[in-house]
């Protein structure tokens, strides 16, 4: 039995969703990778500045050294600011694939409880094609606010001004 | 006397009331919803009636099993159902998908799913009841959904996003 023009057409839109859809999933895993890199990197930041900040306080201390507690009191800014730099990007990277997945989601109920609701499928396809694709591209810069807000707050309010008092307590003491 | 209608038009004053008690630009950047918030009762109460009185089917309770069970009913029954009654139930499954990011459940911690309550759900949920109402010749309810749905409009079009 040949099928109706509305029938094909029906089929061409979901042919084209599917396509839209594909992309999707390909702006999705390299939004999971950018995250991925995001976390590892911080990780690493954060790693490497404690060591770095214990080895030149440590001979801050031996050396009864000013320059050198100022020095790991510089290695604190530092790195506390490259962590929060990349907690902030993490935090964007996280509402993007948020986001993705809501687009996703929109998509299972587009082929599940909604497939029998034309109003709710033009809404869905609309949602997929307003999509912005690229992780890389729509990922902005963090601002000073995107800095001071960066997670986790026991890092960046506890952990970094601990390490700063310790580096000033050594300062004072050897001036 | 005249039977209770099987949806109460008294329902709605929930609506009212959260319209009358919220800042829509505090409700849009809400991470939340409270439990006990007018717009959370006005849906546990309306989907209890509807499955009591209309669809005469021991579905009560909002959550994923709830949604399932639903969906089994929708697949087997639907297509005795009037158009509204099946756009309601697939709204129950959507609230039912959405309700423990509501109850701010989720990890990212972002505001989507209340965004998306309010910008989607609840407008088409009202839509859907008032064809429900005018199919079923409840005109008392589909008058107060009428007027409740024009009220959350314009509450809706009073949200200033922020760039």
């Amino acid at each position: 039995m040949e099928r109706s023009e509305s029938e094909l057409d029906e089929g061409r839109q979901l042919e084209r969703e599917k396509s839209l859809v594909e992309l999707i999933r390909v702006d999705y895993d390299a939004t999971l990778r950018a995250l991925s890199g995001f976390i590892s990197t911080g990780g690493q930041i954060r790693a490497i500045g404690v060591a770095a900040w214990a080895v030149v306080l440590g001979l801050a201390v031996g050396d009864k050294s000013v320059a050198l507690a100022a020095l790991a009191a510089a290695v604190v800014i530092v790195f506390a600011y490259g962590d929060a730099y990349h907690a902030a990007l993490y935090r964007r990277a996280l509402g993007r694939a948020i986001r993705l997945e809501g687009l996703l989601d929109a998509w299972v109920d587009r082929l599940g409880i909604d497939a029998d609701d034309p109003d709710a499928v033009v809404r869905s396809r609309a949602k997929l094609e307003m999509h912005r694709f690229g992780v890389h591209r729509s990922l902005r810069h963090p601002s000073v606010s995107d800095l001071i807000a960066a997670k986790p707050r026991p890092i960046f309010w506890v952990m970094y001004p601990g390490l700063f008092s310790a580096s000033l307590v050594a300062i004072a003491l050897y001036a | 006397m005249a039977d209770p209608p099987p949806i109460a038009p008294q329902l709605l004053r929930y609506v009212h009331d959260y319209i009358d008690e919220t800042n829509v630009n505090d409700a849009v950047s809400d991470t939340e919803l409270d439990s006990g918030s007018n717009l959370i009762v006005f849906y546990r109460e309306l989907f209890a009636q509807l499955f009591a009185n209309v669809l005469h089917q021991p579905i009560t309770g909002i959550d994923m099993r709830s949604g399932e069970r639903a969906r089994e009913l929708y697949e087997r029954r639907g297509r005795e159902w009037r158009e509204g009654q099946r756009a309601l139930v697939r709204d129950y499954q959507h609230f039912c998908k959405l309700y423990p990011d509501l109850l701010g459940e989720e990890y990212g911690g972002g505001n989507e799913a209340v965004v998306e309550l309010h910008f989607e759900l609840l407008p088409t949920l009202l839509g859907h009841l008032g064809d429900w109402a005018g199919e079923a010749t409840q005109n008392e309810l589909r008058d107060a959904v009428g007027e409740a749905r024009e009220r959350y409009l314009e509450f809706m079009n009073e949200f200033e996003p922020s760039f």
